[in-house]
């Protein structure tokens, strides 16, 4: 039990060392969100939300960008990153070696978990440090659960989908267009966005608005506890993603 | 001697192609066997069945006794593997590329014996991204070595290497075979396989055609060894009546012949200043890989070309 904590242990460090030396990672996962925070708050940082007097957009702007900073690292990042180590046969090579495939996968999950959840952290001190923003004291239990669920969600999704890629150049353009829509519409960017009854009810299928609600949560004074369904949604999708990527993830290349 | 690989009436296809046809051989431990075949004989679909990639669709395949697709990392401890083409973690150094591959594994060849065998010391600190071809190869070897494995497969290792870099890797491959490993390697370069190959297979629509040492691939081409000596004319010409083959030319022999041994045995023969003269002047140019190799392969063809228009 003890070698296998210390195998994922030092494997998971491996995998943080290889995305924190990569520029292009580093930057889409910290940079991206915080400067988009930065753009955001800039924009609403007093604007008010429809007739609400207790609060101002960017306090619900920060746990959006907090959601896209899930969304970025645990789903887009891993997604593409595991597509391009597929298409350049590092994973085939990793699969020569003793490493048990789980504690590979898993240490890639963990390595995410770190990584999102600096992103996150980061986020939320941004918020705070520039616009005053913070999540309140009750709110705390729905930040946490928005953020594990959110991240085991989306990086089992990131799993899922990185089978799907057949070759690296597709993987940035993929798992791009397979979030940033539904995260337009689902109000991360701009929390008084209006859209249509049918649409709505779309979208909070979803999992994005599900984390988004979750996060919220945290943010907004009105919010009653932790929004059950939302979590609900998180968990029925982490689940359903983990059992499509045991089924479809792929070590080797695509022959095709 | 045992045997360490067995590949069993192996079939694969792909689709409608079929690339393997019950294909049968077998390596004893401490071998270098070639694998040598055109492109598209399915040279690296046979590794790929031996190192757990793919299934076969019939037939069966043994590495160290062990069902490659079922034994997991039980027999991945026990196997190195250089494939054909690969990555790396660009942005990792290649000392800390060989430490992390030597974790990877509970009895690791010593760090520096592997940069010592591949020549990579110099380059320990280089990120892998900024390697040549070559040096990644040698990095694809040292990889491969990690572990101390018993059974090494090499797919195409040399693809890419300048003469120095072939030779390196050659004296490595040699070396490893020195410390009692056993080697399958799959190449198209025929002085490769003539060179490290203890005995070659060449693969031929998906079968192995023919298996064995040089000569004996020589011999199932049915080529002969090129011989010459000189000798007096009576004892020459002689010759040239009890060996077919030979042609007499003055005081000179030359042809080709099934045996070399019962020749040589025949000029013993000779008085005694004609068999000095013979000894001393006798060349014997046994036949190469490569004619052995168009033979073989220019057989299997033979068909096809000889298919009316």
């Amino acid at each position: 039990m003890m070698s296998i904590l210390v195998r994922l242990g030092r494997q998971t460090k491996l995998e943080q060392r290889a995305f924190w030396r990569n520029p292009d990672y580093a930057f889409f996962t910290l940079l991206l969100p915080l400067l988009l925070l930065a753009l955001l708050g800039a924009v609403n940082s007093g604007d008010e939300i429809g007739d609400r007097t207790d609060i101002n957009a960017i306090d619900l702007v920060v746990p959006g960008v907090v959601a896209f900073a899930v969304m970025v690292s645990a789903y887009a990042n891993l997604a593409s990153r595991l597509a391009v180590l597929r298409a350049d046969g590092v994973l085939k090579r990793i699969r020569t070696t003793p490493l048990d495939p789980r504690a590979y996968l898993t240490a890639q999950l963990l390595s995410t978990l770190v990584t999102t959840l600096l992103a996150s952290a980061a986020t939320i001190l941004l918020g705070f440090v520039a616009f005053d923003v913070s999540p309140r004291a009750e709110g705390v239990l729905a930040l946490a659960l928005g953020l594990v669920l959110g991240i085991i969600c989306f990086a089992a999704l990131g799993l899922a989908l990185s089978s799907a890629i057949s070759h690296a150049d597709a993987a940035g353009p993929i798992t791009h267009a397979t979030y940033l829509p539904l995260a337009l519409v689902s109000g991360v960017f701009d929390p008084s966005i209006n859209i249509p009854g049918w649409l709505e009810t779309l979208v909070s299928l979803f999992p994005v608005q599900a984390l988004v609600e979750l996060l919220v949560a945290a943010y907004d004074p009105t919010a009653d506890g932790v929004p059950l369904g939302a979590s609900l949604v998180l968990a029925i999708w982490g689940i359903g993603a983990i059992a499509i990527a045991m089924r479809t993830f792929s070590w080797v290349p695509s022959r095709n | 001697m045992t045997t360490v690989v067995e590949v069993d009436r192996v079939s694969r296809s792909f689709g409608a192609q079929s690339v393997l046809r019950e294909l049968s051989f077998s390596i004893e431990q401490g071998e270098i066997f070639c694998l040598l075949g055109p492109n598209g004989a399915g040279k690296t679909t046979t590794l790929e069945i031996l190192e757990g990639f793919l299934e076969p669709d019939s037939g069966s395949v043994r590495v160290l006794g062990c069902d490659p697709l079922a034994s997991g990392e039980a027999l991945r401890r026990r196997v190195g593997v250089v494939l054909q083409e690969s990555g790396f973690p660009k942005f990792f150094r290649v000392g800390e590329m060989i430490e992390t591959w030597r974790s990877y594994y509970d009895h690791p060849l010593a760090y520096d014996d592997i940069l010592d065998l591949v020549g990579l010391r110099s380059d320990e600190a280089k990120l892998v991204r900024k390697l040549s071809g070559g040096q990644r190869r040698r990095l694809d070897f040292a990889l491969a070595v990690a572990g101390d494995p018993e059974v090494i497969f090499l797919d195409e290792p040399t693809t890419g290497f300048d003469p120095e870099a072939r030779a390196r890797c050659w004296e490595a491959i040699v070396s490893l075979r020195e410390l009692g490993k056993t080697i399958l390697l799959t190449t198209h370069y025929l002085d490769e396989a003539e060179r490290l190959g203890d005995r070659i297979a060449v693969l031929l629509d998906g079968a192995a055609g023919a298996i064995g040492s040089t000569q004996e691939l020589a011999q199932l081409a049915n080529l002969r060894a090129t011989v010459s000596f000189q000798a007096p004319s009576k004892d020459a010409e002689q010759l040239a009546r009890e060996f077919p083959g030979l042609d007499a030319a003055s005081e000179t022999v030359e042809g080709e012949v099934d045996e070399v041994r019962s020749l040589t045995r025949r000029l013993e023969l000779l008085d005694e200043h004609a068999s000095q003269r013979a000894f001393a002047s006798l060349r014997v140019q046994p036949p190469s890989l490569e004619q052995a190799y168009l033979a073989l392969v220019g057989r299997q063809s033979d068909p096809m070309d000889s298919t009316p228009q």
